[in-house]
């Protein structure tokens, strides 16, 4: 019996962690790929590792942040992109309701509070251990994310000629 | 045996513990009233002493195994957190997978297939588990994922789960309901942060919600402390769970406590409610105490008693600034004391046969 019980926890645990890289490489093998610009703000140690916190220029683009404050509730807000001619997005459009999203555009999901446009699950991109002050240094940096469902995930850091670091 | 100072001797049903030194005089005055020989008293106190050596040793090891546990598993951590990036996505995919589960399977191979629990079987059994966490973050830190601390808490803490019936050690299940107790308040504190609520229902529900998780232990440590397997278990849930809320209440004593709940400034008194939740703390202190003592939970006993001496210890540096005011206490304080001991000597034979019946009862 116990073998069984041992056996499901096993399984359990691989399932999980199996699911949660697949759900990511999912993203980054099928999802669309596109180019922010950002700044770096500052390293941090963690337990998780050393790592960059990113800000986004379309985070505080004038057309989001009014879309952001037309509802006082902190929640998703749904920003549409469009490359321009050196494959850097920028803002189309912006909205907090999901039903507006079409996928056959390229939408971006970010998260409003207290005013504030966040995308939580690109804010932080983790480097090798005594790195991050570099890269904080940095201006003009950019990043390759792959969007999938207006799921982002972060692909690689570029610099300012759009090379990968 | 409850430590390498503590011998019990099994006489019908009573069950006597006695410090070492004691057992030594014991044993020395039969061999002055010719009980036993000289030699059988010289037997008696070398066996005493390799006892004791062998309980203080395999006590010793069992510190130093967890702590070697406990580092290895953060060894491993720190360095997948110092990000090494010698190696690809791949082979910390890899990584993130075998972290737990080579350990684990190795406590288990040994302990179910090859049937020795050993040491290295339980170091191995908190190493994976305390690597479930570790394999979680490597994880994220690979996806460059936000460290969603609730999120990492409540997986570690249900993956583990599991493991608490597959090697049923104490071990499994102080991890995992120590776990489960930091994602229950984390996810708490995130909750009372969303829905921005005011200090003072915060404050209760926080302590609410603690002392519930302490009573949940304490009554799901009674429930499987009757099986022989998982009575170590049972032990360490009631004993955590009563010290919770000890803890808790010995927090709640202070009259900054009672201001919070209240919403009062620094310069508004609360006494009334201090007062109360004083008396509070006092009567679980002494329940706490009774229950310990019947359970033969001397250690944690005389924890409750060093408790108290603490917290009249602060009572008088908090409240009392006057010899006048001093003086009351300690008269009061004093009679207290006195009146409680002359009570326990006068129905010291009512507790006795009370105690030994609850023990018959028991087993």
């Amino acid at each position: 019996m116990r073998h069984y019980i041992f056996a499901g926890a096993l399984v359990l645990l691989l399932g999980t962690m199996g699911y949660q890289i697949y759900y990511n490489e999912h993203i980054l093998t099928v999802g669309e790929t596109t180019v922010l610009e950002t700044r770096p703000v500052d390293p941090r140690d963690l337990l998780r590792g050393e790592y960059v916190i990113l800000r986004y220029a379309i985070e505080t683009d004038e057309l989001v942040v009014a879309v952001a404050r037309e509802v006082v509730v902190d929640g998703p807000i749904f920003i549409q992109l469009a490359e321009d001619n050196r494959g850097v997005a920028y803002v189309v459009s912006a909205t907090r309701d999901a039903a507006a999203v079409s996928p056959r555009e390229s939408w971006i999901e970010g998260t409003v509070e207290d005013g504030r446009v966040r995308l939580y699950d690109i804010e932080q991109y983790y480097v090798p251990e005594g790195t991050g002050g570099d890269i904080e240094q940095m201006r003009g940096l950019y990043v390759e994310i792959a969007l999938y469902n207006q799921q982002p995930r972060v692909v690689r850091l570029l610099d300012t000629n759009l090379a990968p670091l | 045996m409850n430590n390498s100072a503590c011998r019990r001797f099994v006489e019908g049903d009573t069950i006597l513990v006695m410090k070492q030194k004691d057992i030594k005089a014991l044993v020395e005055s039969w061999c002055t009233t010719g009980v036993i020989t000289n030699e059988q008293q010289a037997y008696m106190l070398r066996s005493i002493d390799d006892y004791s050596s062998e309980a203080s040793s395999g006590r010793f090891i069992t510190s130093i195994l967890y702590i070697g546990a406990g580092a290895l598993s953060l060894g491993f951590l720190l360095v997948i957190a110092s990000n090494w990036e010698y190696f690809g996505t791949t082979f910390k995919m890899i990584l993130a997978m075998l972290l737990p589960v080579v350990p684990l399977t190795f406590a288990y191979w040994r302990q179910e297939i090859n049937g020795r629990t050993s040491m290295l079987t339980q170091a191995a059994n908190v190493c994976g588990v305390a690597l479930i966490g570790g394999s979680l973050a490597l994880v994220d830190q690979v996806y460059h994922l936000p460290p969603d601390m609730q999120r990492l808490v409540w997986l570690w803490a249900l993956l583990s789960a599991p493991f608490v019936f597959v090697f049923r050690s104490a071990a499994n299940v102080c991890l995992t309901v120590l776990l489960l107790g930091v994602a229950v308040l984390y996810s708490l504190f995130t909750y009372l942060d969303a829905v921005s609520i005011d200090e003072q229902t915060g404050i209760i529900l926080v302590t609410a919600v603690t002392l519930l998780y302490a009573a949940c232990m304490y009554a799901l440590g009674g429930v499987i402390r009757i099986s022989a397997v998982w009575d170590m278990s049972g032990r360490f849930l009631r004993l955590g769970g009563a010290g919770i809320a000890l803890t808790v209440f010995f927090v709640t004593t202070f009259e900054f406590y009672a201001r919070a709940i209240m919403g009062y400034s620094y310069d508004e008194s609360a006494l009334p409610l201090s007062l109360v939740f004083n008396f509070i703390f006092v009567c679980f202190l002494v329940y706490a105490l009774l229950r310990a003592i019947r359970y033969e939970e001397y250690q944690f006993a005389f924890s409750i008693v060093r408790l108290f001496g603490m917290y009249l210890l602060v009572k008088y540096v908090t409240l009392f600034y006057g010899m006048l005011d001093t003086g009351l206490f300690f008269i009061g304080g004093g009679i207290l004391f006195i009146a409680g001991a002359l009570l326990l000597e006068k129905k010291k034979k009512y507790l006795i046969s009370y105690m030994q019946g609850s023990r018959s009862f028991n087993s």
